[in-house]
């Protein structure tokens, strides 16, 4: 065995091991398979409660094309070796790089990174995994093509494929970015490369436009899931609106955000406000701002409400603080813009335009995310508390008022009993809300740690026995968060775990799913 | 530089004592040859210009090879200007020391480029003290220790100095104190082999 290494992948014997890697290095040369603990540092940073040994990767390996995919995976299968494929690796917060369960080979795919086309008539794009969204964003900019992307809060570094993947969202009308997807090519386990929808066609040019193609459409089993290696993205762009106004309303009472969504809602629905708008908390906009955690508090324990006011005050920002656009032509933005006027004066709201948001780095950052602009705004939340632990709680909500309301109580509460401060938003679907909550912690603290693993684990079942389930976990919890929806769905799963990968070698434990 | 330098260093300094045990052989933690190494500090944070200013005097004394760089919050969240700190170290070492935002930005820019962060340090000041927890892909658990702030920028500054190499310069030995938990201020250091 190789004296160097340390970690192995569950039952397979290190003489084995060896063998796989030597395969793997005749495939992909031998600068492409990352074996000795330094070069696998990337691989096993987290920010999540747990020792960095649970998540420890035995090698990784990156490959360039499909048919080094196809060929790794022909040794893999041969070995029974479990690989955890990443796209740029970026899911901070949510197990960033590092794979679901010790010893699994990592498959960066950062060097599949081509953008194969973007149709400026169809406004469509084709997307490699390891494409970034900076990357796509300057492409677009350098050509001068009006078109827009939606993005979350880490852009600049995260991409495309890997978000919509694990069903992330982001700030533009396209912010639901599995719905504005449209095609997946996927290499299986056997090898076999399926391309969903209309891409299954020999000569089809609809692959891009036309998401459906006849019979089941298979492209949601292969997102949050452990089923196929996503190789390639179609994805639909918007085309730049001749009048784009973003702006923000601000509340004064935490209460106020059962109003805030009752308004909201049914604009929301009628798409007078088409994008997804994000309903932040004080304690999220602040660190973004920037406003120091220690100038208003020291010591343990989650800050008081009396701290936040002050917050609020000091620093002009809301108790809750919405971020919404209008995306039009300026007759149809006039012509909404008297309705969110009214909607804000009827519920007490404050409206901040850009105009009058130049200098606030908060609002800023938003700004550009509902148009898509890639930016790293968002990244001052981890100098809240400091330390690097960051695992990100997101229950789903109905867009209803009272709803919100108990979500918000209930997660406050839970956090404050274990000296964590209530960081969160809700982000408008259309009628549900993604309910996101970082659970902010210093890592470098046995303590902390042990307690934001504790106060995850109340969250999730607390929340659970409510009946509201998350929309995504981090790989740590996965297994808790997959058992929180029942057996059946469960037992389906692993059917088709094991119709399509019998020897368990795609990411087993992802999302819950394994043999 | 080689492992036995660098734990030698972390020795001298006082701060492995009784945790030396934790740490495993890895010689190949640092590249052969002393080359280029960039130190970055984050201008607007105080402790950060400090520890790069003690940095770059402790490197001098060891006869280390190294540039200096600062930078605001505000440019360490451009990926443009980290991608150009990145390019100025390239197939050397960089030194960061800014506040945990910028480093995880910084950190997360070097890996997608294939660089390796292999020594990561998260300091913690409170009233008059400071803790720091040094993790490495190569110990087995990360080494925690406290001492007076007045000490904190010569000995992080020898840590670093051992893991970069060069000849050697006894880091002060200051006598650990308590653990200075829940401190206000936070910051953290870090080497990446670019």
């Amino acid at each position: 065995m190789n004296a160097k290494r340390k970690t192995l992948p569950k039952g397979i014997a290190a003489g084995e091991f060896d063998k796989a890697i030597k395969e793997l290095k005749k495939i992909l040369g031998n600068e492409n398979v990352l074996e000795d603990e330094l070069r696998l540092a990337p691989y096993n940073k987290i920010m999540m409660p747990v020792p960095n040994d649970q998540h420890a990767p035995s090698a990784a390996i990156t490959p360039a094309s499909v048919e080094e995919i196809q060929a790794v995976l022909k040794v893999l299968n041969k070995y029974k070796i479990p690989v955890y494929p990443i796209s740029t690796g970026k899911n901070l917060g949510y197990g960033s790089a590092a794979p679901v369960q010790r010893g699994q080979i990592v498959m960066d795919l950062r060097r599949m990174n081509k953008i194969i086309e973007v149709d400026p008539d169809l406004c469509t794009a084709l997307v490699e995994p390891g494409v970034t969204y900076q990357q796509l964003y300057d492409y677009l900019q350098e050509r001068k093509l009006p078109l827009w992307f939606s993005c979350p809060a880490p852009s600049a570094i995260a991409g495309p494929l890997g978000n919509m993947v694990d069903r992330g969202v982001g700030y533009t009308p396209y912010g639901e970015h599995f719905l504005f997807s449209c095609g997946m090519e996927v290499v299986l386990a056997n090898s076999e490369v399926l391309r969903t929808g209309m891409g299954a066609m020999p000569n089809s040019n609809t692959w891009q436009v036309f998401k459906w193609g006849y019979g089941p459409t298979l492209d949601g089993i292969f997102t949050q899931s452990n089923y196929g290696i996503v190789t390639k993205m179609g994805m639909w762009l918007m085309p730049a609106p001749p009048d784009f106004r973003p702006f923000c309303i601000q509340y004064p009472n935490e209460a106020d955000i059962t109003k805030i969504v009752d308004a909201l809602r049914p604009l929301r629905i009628a798409m007078v406000i088409p994008n997804a708008v994000v309903i932040a908390h004080t304690l999220w906009e602040a660190p973004c701002t920037p406003v120091k955690r220690a100038d208003y508090h020291t010591g343990p324990g989650a800050i008081s409400d009396a701290a936040v006011s002050k917050i609020q005050k000091d620093h002009n920002i809301g108790a809750w603080n919405v971020y919404a656009g209008l995306y039009g032509t300026k007759e149809t933005n006039d012509a909404n813009w008297k309705i969110i006027e009214a909607v804000a004066a009827g519920t007490g709201g404050k409206i901040i335009t850009e105009e009058q948001s130049k200098g606030s780095q908060a609002l800023q950052y938003r700004f550009d995310l509902m148009k898509g602009k890639p930016n790293l705004g968002e990244f001052g939340l981890y100098n809240w508390r400091g330390g690097g632990g960051s695992i990100w709680f997101a229950p789903v909500s109905q867009a209803k008022g009272s709803e919100t309301l108990k979500q918000m109580k209930t997660a406050k509460d839970i956090l404050g009993k274990y000296g964590f401060d209530y960081v969160g938003e809700f982000i408008v679907g259309w009628r549900d809300m993604h309910h996101v909550i970082d659970l902010l912690f210093d890592r470098s603290d046995d303590d902390q740690t042990k307690k934001a693993y504790a106060c995850y684990d109340e969250l999730l079942h607390t929340f659970a026995k409510e009946g509201y389930g998350v929309y995504r976990s981090n790989t740590a919890f996965a297994e808790k968060v997959a058992a929180t929806y029942g057996p059946v769905k469960r037992s389906v799963e692993k059917k088709l775990k094991k119709a399509l990968d019998p020897n368990n070698i795609l990411a087993p434990g992802r999302c819950g799913i394994s043999l | 530089m080689d492992r036995r330098n660098f734990i030698g260093t972390l020795l001298a300094s006082g701060v492995l004592g009784a945790t030396l045990p934790a740490a495993r052989a890895a010689d190949d933690l640092f590249l052969p040859g002393a080359n280029r190494v960039l130190i970055v500090g984050q201008s607007d944070q105080p402790y950060a210009l400090e520890l790069t200013a003690q940095l770059g005097q402790v490197f001098t004394a060891a006869g280390i090879p190294h540039m200096q760089a600062v930078a605001g919050g505000t440019e360490l969240a451009q990926v443009a200007h980290v991608i150009a700190l990145l390019e100025k170290a390239r197939g050397g070492r960089v030194i960061g020391v800014m506040d945990d935002a910028a480093a995880v930005i910084f950190q997360e820019l070097a890996a997608a480029r294939g660089g390796a962060c292999v020594l990561s340090t998260h300091h913690r000041f409170g009233a008059g003290a400071v803790r720091h927890c040094c993790t490495s892909a190569t110990l087995e658990a990360g080494i925690v220790w406290s001492e007076p702030i007045s000490a904190q920028a010569g000995r992080i500054a020898g840590v670093y100095a051992g893991a970069i190499g060069g000849r050697q310069r006894a880091a002060p030995t200051v006598p650990a104190t308590g653990p200075a938990d829940g401190g206000p201020a936070s910051l953290v250091s870090f080497l990446i082999n670019t």
